[in-house]
């Protein structure tokens, strides 16, 4: 996780909080399903909720719910995004 | 449904088919169109069986088609490559897209692939009325120019718009108007890869093709569907030259052609979004799903809630379906004594008495539970709490090996496994996929149902309906057991990303869950009607003959021995009873099916089980509703013998110790899936070879659980 630690992912975000996706990492199939699923640069997501086990996660993006393991969430780079006030993250 | 078709205009057939995105009311459309009523038909092209439904409208005779649920045309998974395929090659007359209004953005994005296939359309805005509550206005002109077809708005649970989606298709397929071609424009450098192989195509295809075709293969190229090309030309340097131009792509982007086409359509979309749909925000929208998903998906409280939820399941099927069973047992047990009155004593009363009424009536009693059943799994389907199951049960499957979307095949499991192995198709890598259908007959389905029922009711009275629960989890404990044996075995590497839609929250009709229901409660009629009474009558033929078989004791002369020396009646009919039950169980083991049962009960020596259940699980391996029907039939001979006992309850209770019933369970729970399950097994997982490895391995596993359970029971006994 230190490597990339620098890296704003879709995993920084907390509940409330939304990004706007810059790129998706790596190649291949689940890069494709991302991208048809709406997950493309410039869209806007949040993170809705987190299942029992902090993962998977529920991600709020074009209008609709989908979720995404958390290892295929660290793929999708986000460019800036806006936290919630007060959860001290709004930086 | 509406027919309208006058005397004087030809009905003309032809094939309409419905494409959209899950979750977005498609079914119900195809509910409202079909009244209910359809047929499997097979598709040559795509070479899958389809629900066909037929509509009269306007003097034309539609054979409406339901396409699976898709969210794209990229052949990605099994589901999409029928629709491809479908469109493709079976050509229908119109395909009719479904849209979901409130979430038009991503539904879109089929949409742009469907506008390049150049196939004739129409639209239905469905689920229009909760998109006006969010404050969502619709410039329906400007999205009929811009998706090159007619567009209805539609709220298909209420059959609203459908009569003027209808008269759109009508109109569509009889003025032959050409639908105006949308070009879907990329960025400029895909566009020059897309203009090079539309190049190529066309220059091997010369005169014989369109240009719109050409380009929509090209596109299908870049995408990655190579399919595509290699039905329309064996030329190696086309695709070469592809992916050349792919490669070229991931060079100058550093993205992938499919993942740029992907931006671009959405970039489509959203330009096309901001000149025809206007957020009014009129409505104060208080947002239910978020609401109810603070509960349910809650990081405590989800799983148990669910585990709760399966558990109220399999308890209401038990107790409330308990009354309904009640009623139709008295009623087959009246037409029974009725018809033994009526009839004259002889092998035509045996016949109909203990072998149909028997076999028959023995299963039918058990409709209710199974209707419950499949009331639960369709309430849990299209509410979309199947989709949060999955989501909340994902680490745990990941954990074993197994996808999430896994999961949902393996809940319908418990209705049926041939529609769960079937619903595998959502599954995109082939080995997931594999692995999802080799467990899903593990899951008990609702043929096993009256095993239980039976069995817990008789053997564990008090816990009945915690025992039918508790034989649903064990059969999900095996399947997971299984999956991370052939995982570690056979199936070894990564798994599938997990890529699922969690769709809003919606209340489904009355009348959609009653349909669904009356669907279920006719094939589970149709099955009893067939197969069941076939077999009740075979086995009371095996049961039955040969007649005549020497006994080892003359029983007529020991009965007259008894009237003449016992005095005291109790005791003279008592040891009547006792004889004529002697006798009872030898002619029984003399008869064929006793000589089967007992020529093969040493395999289950060590289980415990005696030659009439061995008889049963034979019987069973054709559809397991057998199981109980041959019960019925073997103890129902009993019926005369016993006098006053002739529920099947009773005869079964002297039958065997509670522990013995309970591996018989669990050996029915797992042993070989029903023909029919065999058949999708080889349907879907394309060889007779995985048929068979799934028999062997259900075989196997059950013996070695029912020993388990003898074994570890006996420690307590």
């Amino acid at each position: 996780m230190d490597a990339i630690a620098s890296l704003l992912t879709l995993l920084k975000l907390q509940r409330g909080d939304t990004g706007v996706i810059a790129r998706i990492d790596g190649h291949g199939p689940v890069k494709q399903r991302l991208a048809e699923m709406g997950f493309t640069k410039g869209a806007t997501v949040g993170l809705a909720h987190t299942a029992p086990f902090g993962n998977p996660r529920t991600y709020l993006v074009r209008g609709y719910r989908i979720s995404l393991r958390n290892e295929d969430a660290d793929k999708v780079i986000l460019e800036s995004y806006a936290g919630v006030p007060g959860s001290g993250r709004d930086a | 449904m509406d027919v309208k078709v006058s005397a004087s205009s030809i009905t003309k057939t032809v094939t309409v088919a419905l494409l959209g995105n899950p979750n977005i009311g498609k079914a119900t459309l195809f509910q409202q169109l079909s009244g209910g009523h359809h047929q499997d038909v097979r598709f040559p092209g795509a070479d899958v069986r389809m629900e066909v439904g037929i509509v009269h409208h306007a003097g034309m005779r539609m054979r409406v088609v339901d396409l699976p649920g898709i969210y794209s045309l990229s052949s990605t998974t099994p589901d999409e490559i029928i629709c491809r395929d479908f469109i493709m090659l079976d050509k229908p007359d119109v395909v009719i897209n479904v849209l979901d209004a409130g979430n038009l953005e991503r539904n879109l994005f089929l949409t742009t692939q469907l506008i390049e296939m150049g196939v004739p359309r129409v639209y239905a805005l469905n689920m229009s009325d909760e998109a006006h509550m969010r404050g969502m206005r619709f410039d329906m002109e400007a999205l009929s120019m811009k998706l090159g077809g007619p567009i209805i708005e539609t709220v298909a649970r209420f059959r609203r718009g459908v009569e003027e989606m209808l008269d759109a298709v009508v109109d569509t397929i009889e003025s032959a108007r050409k639908y105006h071609n949308v070009a879907i424009a990329y960025d400029d450098h895909l566009e020059e890869a897309i203009e090079g192989v539309q190049q190529l195509v066309k220059e091997l295809h010369p005169e014989t093709m369109s240009a719109g075709h050409a380009r929509w293969l090209a596109i299908k190229a870049l995408e990655g569907d190579k399919v595509v090309l290699r039905r329309e030309s064996d030329h190696e340097s086309l695709v070469t030259a592809i992916e050349d131009k792919c490669q070229d792509i991931v060079r100058m982007h550093g993205d992938d052609a499919a993942v740029l086409l992907a931006d671009g359509r959405y970039g489509y979309i959203t330009g096309l979004m901001q000149q025809t749909v206007e957020m009014t925000g009129a409505l104060r929208h208080v947002n239910i799903t978020d609401m109810v998903d603070n509960l349910l998906l809650h990081r405590v409280f989800g799983l148990p809630l669910f585990l709760g939820a399966l558990w109220l399941m399999f308890q209401a099927t038990f107790t409330v379906g308990q009354y309904p069973m009640a009623w139709l047992d008295t009623g087959v047990v009246w037409l029974g004594d009725t018809l033994t009155a009526i009839l004259p004593a002889g092998l035509t009363r045996d016949l109909i008495v203990d072998g149909i009424i028997g076999g028959v009536g023995g299963i039918l009693i058990f409709l209710p539970n199974i209707m419950i059943l499949f009331l639960f799994i369709a309430f849990f389907e299209t509410t979309g709490y199947m989709a949060r199951a999955a989501f909340l049960m994902d680490q745990v499957m990941h954990s074993i090996g197994l996808h999430g979307k896994a999961f949902i095949p393996l809940i319908m499991g418990f209705g049926c496994n041939v529609p769960a192995i079937m619903a595998t198709r959502a599954i995109e890598s082939r080995r997931d996929r594999l692995l999802c259908i080799l467990i899903a007959p593990f899951m008990s389905c609702s043929a096993r149902l009256p095993v239980y029922v039976l069995f817990a009711g008789v053997f564990f009275a008090d816990w009945a309906g915690t025992v039918v629960f508790g034989m649903h989890v064990a059969g999900v404990a095996v399947a997971l057991g299984a999956a991370l044996m052939l995982r570690t075995v056979l199936f070894r590497g990564e798994g599938d990303a997990f890529v699922m839609e969690l769709p809003p929250y919606r209340l489904p009709t009355i009348r959609s869950l009653i349909m669904h229901m009356w669907d279920k409660a006719v094939h589970f009629l149709r099955k009893i009607a067939g197969v069941v009474f076939v077999g009740s009558i075979i086995i009371w033929f095996l049961q039955a003959f040969p007649r005549d078989v020497e006994l080892s004791r003359n029983y007529v002369a020991e009965r007259a021995a008894v009237v003449a020396t016992v005095a005291a009646p109790e005791a003279q009919q008592a040891a009547i009873t006792q004889l004529k039950n002697a006798e009872a169980r030898e002619l029984q083991k003399e008869r064929y099916l006793g000589q089967i049962g007992i020529a093969v009960q040493p395999v289950f020596d060590s289980l415990g089980f005696n030659w009439q259940t061995t008889i049963s699980l034979m019987t069973g391996m054709v559809a397991k509703e057998i199981v109980v029907s041959t019960f019925g039939v073997l103890y129902n001979v009993g019926g005369d013998v016993d006098a006053g006992n002739d529920s099947l309850r009773a005869a079964l209770a002297g039958a065997m110790p509670p522990l013995t019933a309970l591996a018989f369970m669990v050996f029915t729970l797992l042993y070989m899936p029903c023909l029919a399950t065999i058949a999708a097994i080889r349907r879907e997982a394309g060889t007779w070879g995985w048929a068979a490895f799934s028999i062997v391995l259900s075989l196997a596993l059950a013996w070695l659980m029912a020993l388990f359970v003898i074994m570890v029971g006996g420690l307590f006994a």
